[in-house]
């Protein structure tokens, strides 16, 4: 295939590519905890490039998670918390594998489990016996409950994690995480203790996405877009006026 | 005839070689630290054009009589690189790194070292400072550099920084663009050693140089070239026309 053609096919691909990241990123836009995507050419490095070789435009398109920090948003809910540093809260999967979330909204179901989002158990799971009420999580990610008595008791605590490389972190949808083996050593500590910051109770992390960056990132893809589009044409009609030197 | 023949096939053919060029320009206008090519063009060296001397005249007089000269179309002398800066956006990304002179150097996967402007830097599972592609980044003295799981601050002379001092200080190096071979779309290997960037590398840590292709230039070239191409199609469709007519009508006379 002409080069031009190939240069061409693959632009279009990266826009392609890019326009999908921008929207899951505007579709998120309200989602708690959401950490966006950040997408762009990679331009590969070829150790013997041969000049004449032809140029096929790039390679892959990289996609880069964003963590950084998101505005807290109060929500008043007791069982709420943000995480104000780059770590993550440690729940299970229904597998029982322990995975990673920044999303601190925990729950008390009728039996009393107080779990992450979607009912998954906390890492270590913590449980409030029958009959207990009010439970409330404070800024080191202790939980605690009133029991009969009328005395608030702790329940367990949540625990926390960091990774040395964040961005390889495997993605599981609805705002989980797995360590993969490019994550790197894990340090698994409390809130407000050895180099994690106190979680900020009451509230909870919103999303990260910028909408007016992520505007101007469509229209910057959607126009490289078309500009690929009719390079594309452009080739294409060359190569049909070569088709045509003779009748 | 038959040289005008020539004289427009090579203009097609270097106005694909052009286009090769361009469509690449304009499918990495988005790559980070992508350079730009564009493409010189020169006219073949003149041929001496010559007439041969009437036949009855003795052999000794039969040499060619030179009556003029005669270009023979155009070709693309060489693919050079721009080497202006992109557009540098801010990205709040702690490793973000945009360069304002000179080149960071990365260590590829068997050991070759490459100059690159593209500044997407982050940490592997060793903590060592790579490359989006996993090449390790390196400091002043050609060594990986590993980093700590805390934030690090960037100085604009290159040093790394953490709460207990600098940790190392990381390579940027100037280099003539004639020492720079492309290796890819945004990485250069380089032949001799390069300099220290004058006034200081000038990085700016959350910031990230782009790609320094402009889709509108590239997009006005592209049409010119279509165009060059489509005229000179014309050309040697005609001349086609007129040797069709030559050896066809008039051997029917």
């Amino acid at each position: 295939m002409p080069t031009i053609l190939g240069a061409a096919a693959s632009g279009m691909a990266h826009n392609q590519n890019k326009l999908d990241v921008i929207g899951h990123n505007v579709a998120n836009v309200n989602s708690y905890a959401f950490k966006k995507f950040r997408a762009l050419h990679e331009g590969l490095a070829q150790p013997q490039v041969d000049p004449d070789a032809g140029r096929l435009g790039v390679a892959e398109t990289t996609r880069d998670l964003i963590f950084s920090q998101a505005a807290t948003q109060v929500t008043e809910n007791p069982l709420h918390f943000a995480i104000e540093d780059d770590s993550f809260l440690r729940v299970q999967d229904p597998s029982g594998r322990i995975v990673y979330t920044r999303f601190g909204g925990l729950e008390a179901d009728q039996d009393g489990n107080i779990s992450a989002f979607h009912g998954r158990p906390l890492e270590p799971p913590i449980q409030m016996p029958p009959g207990w009420i009010l439970p409330a999580v404070d800024q080191f990610g202790s939980v605690s409950a009133v029991d009969e008595t009328g005395v608030r008791q702790d329940l367990g605590q949540v625990t926390l994690a960091k990774f040395r490389n964040p961005q390889a972190l495997e993605i599981l949808g609805d705002g989980m995480y797995a360590d993969t083996a490019n994550t790197g050593e894990i340090t698994v500590g409390t809130a407000g203790v050895e180099g994690f910051a106190a979680l900020r109770p009451g509230a909870l992390e919103g999303s990260n996405v910028d909408i007016a960056e992520e505007f101007t990132n469509m229209i910057v893809a959607q126009r490289a877009y078309t500009a690929c589009a009719k390079t594309f044409s452009v080739g294409d009609e060359m190569l049909a006026l070569a088709t045509k030197i003779t009748q | 005839m038959i040289k005008g023949l020539y004289s427009a096939f090579s203009a097609m053919e270097s106005a694909w070689r052009y286009q090769d060029v361009l469509a690449n320009n304009i499918a990495n206008s988005d790559t980070a630290g992508y350079k730009r090519e564009f493409a010189t063009q020169q006219p073949f060296a003149d041929v001496l054009l010559s007439q041969q001397a009437p036949v009855p005249a003795p052999i000794s007089a039969r040499i060619q009589q030179v009556v003029g000269q005669i270009g023979t179309g155009t070709f693309i002398a060489d693919f050079a690189t721009d080497f202006g800066s992109g557009i540098v956006r801010e990205t709040g990304n702690e490793l973000d790194i945009a360069s304002e002179n000179g080149f960071f150097q990365v260590e590829g996967a068997d050991g070759t070292v490459f100059a690159t402007r593209d500044g997407r830097f982050g940490r592997d599972a060793a903590g060592d400072m790579v490359t989006s592609q996993g090449y390790y980044v390196l400091d002043e003295n050609g060594q990986h550099i590993n980093l700590p799981q805390a934030a690090v601050s960037i100085s604009a002379d290159g040093a790394i920084i953490d709460q207990g001092g600098e940790i190392a200080r990381l390579a940027v190096v100037d280099y003539s663009p004639t020492q720079l071979t492309r290796a890819g779309e945004a990485y250069f290997t380089a032949s001799g050693e390069g300099q220290p960037p004058v006034g200081g590398p000038g990085l700016r840590q959350g910031f990230l140089e782009g790609s320094n292709s402009n889709l509108v230039e590239e997009m006005t070239s592209l049409l010119a070239v279509q165009r060059t191409y489509q005229a000179n199609q014309a050309v040697l469709s005609k001349l086609d026309g007129t040797l069709d007519q030559a050896a066809g009508e008039l051997g029917r006379l």
